[in-house]
């Protein structure tokens, strides 16, 4: 984010401040942010089809955003980061929108998880959400502690079972951030992309990961 | 509630948890995920970066807006009432050096700089970013540290919005004395 809000002196001051100027500056901040997060959102929701539509749609939610989050100015914690809360009130409105039977007609699954490679369909099912926690505590337990470099030596066996099951290029993204710690900047930089790229492909790596990992071993403790 | 840090880890499962919430069209878990960056500014910059790279991947990005252009669409479509000129005298460095002594906001190690300024009238940039404030720094030749002049500009962004308030009480006041005007007539005629 370009500006963010500061605070620590927002809390200290004895200065009047408006609430609603408050939330304007953070609008104004944020706003190309704003914009573009709606866009997403609204693509991904599958409330609409085409570019054409999604932006129209997207600036329709933009503005009823900025209305509302006028409105509530005096319900906003200036120590609260505001885009996050902005893009909050636009998730709403998407959902209203969502159950508004206009709309829900038109309801798509428009964006598959086109990422998977080679996935099966015994790989493609939903976990229920035991299966989610325990996928994660197992996986969790690989990946996080092999973050801490004194424990990598011991973690290296399950590290590369678990790297096997992946594609090439989840083993390479996966690798860079588990045994190299690479993140953010750093492991865009050596990607070639932008960091929320990195951050896209990462997180996806370790869904691919998480599926192929119960889809192989299955639930242990069942 | 202040902004809390999250772990690198928690964070990296929240940051998993959005994307898979995006790519599943799970409007519920991105709304708790935001809940959780409105308590965490590094994940709530995350999610901004990981938004425009969505965009990217769609086909929707954004070009950036030009701050003035988004003030300027604010003013004239939620904030009508900022259109109301009324001269207010600008605040000045000194003011704001005033300000941050008084609540005890200087960096020990500015304390003896800051001094300097308390007796300085130059108005403050219109645009209250850090590189004007580091820039009218410069023009000073001010030996400051870079924490103060991020306190400065904190404090001059608030300072300028009560100064606007300011204005814009002003402005309700012109308005509603205008011959003409409805609700000054309604008074006048109640009277």
């Amino acid at each position: 984010m370009s500006v963010t809000m500061e605070p620590s002196t927002t809390r200290n001051t004895s200065l009047p401040i408006s609430q609603k100027e408050v939330v304007s500056l953070a609008i104004e901040a944020h706003y190309s942010n704003l914009q573009t997060g709606i866009r997403v959102l609204v693509a991904r929701s599958g409330l609409v089809d085409g570019e054409t539509k999604i932006v129209e749609t997207a600036n329709e939610i933009l503005q009823n955003t900025i209305e509302v989050a006028l409105q509530a100015a005096d319900r906003f914690d200036p120590t609260r980061s505001s885009y996050s809360w902005l893009m909050g009130i636009a998730v709403n409105k998407v959902r209203e929108m969502r159950r508004d039977a206009k709309y829900e007609t038109k309801r798509v699954q428009v964006f598959e998880d086109k990422d998977v490679d080679n996935d099966g369909p015994n790989e493609r099912r939903e976990l229920n959400d035991n299966e989610d926690s325990t996928a994660e505590e197992r996986i969790d337990a690989v990946l996080y502690r092999t973050s801490n470099r004194s424990a990598l030596e011991d973690q290296q066996q399950p590290l590369n079972e678990m790297l096997a099951l992946v594609n090439e290029s989840d083993r390479k993204i996966l690798t860079l951030a588990i045994v190299d710690g690479l993140s953010g900047v750093d492991l865009a930089a050596t990607l070639g992309i932008r960091e929320g790229a990195a951050y896209v492909r990462l997180a996806r790596a370790k869904e691919h990961l998480r599926k192929k990992y119960f889809a192989t071993f299955g639930r242990k403790d069942s | 509630m202040m902004n809390q840090p999250n772990s690198k880890a928690q964070i990296e499962r929240s940051i998993t948890r959005y994307v898979r919430a995006l790519d599943a069209s799970n409007l519920d878990e991105i709304a708790e995920v935001l809940q959780i960056a409105e308590e965490d500014a590094e994940l709530d910059r995350i999610i901004g970066e990981i938004n425009w790279a969505y965009a990217e991947e769609i086909g929707l990005s954004v070009n950036s807006v030009d701050s003035e252009k988004v003030r300027k669409l604010l003013q004239e479509n939620f904030l009508s009432v900022f259109s109301e000129s009324i001269e207010i005298s600008p605040i000045t460095v000194g003011e704001v050096t005033a300000h941050l002594i008084a609540n005890q906001l200087v960096p020990p190690a500015d304390q003896e700089n800051s001094l300097k300024l308390l007796h300085i009238n130059i108005p403050l940039p219109k645009w209250l970013s850090l590189p004007e404030i580091r820039s009218l720094s410069h023009q000073l030749s001010l030996n400051v540290s870079e924490r103060f002049l991020k306190v400065f500009r904190d404090a001059a962004i608030q300072m300028s919005m009560g100064r606007g308030q300011a204005q814009m009480t002003a402005a309700r006041r012109k308005t509603s004395c205008r011959p003409g005007n409805d609700r000054s007539n309604e008074e006048n005629n109640a009277k």
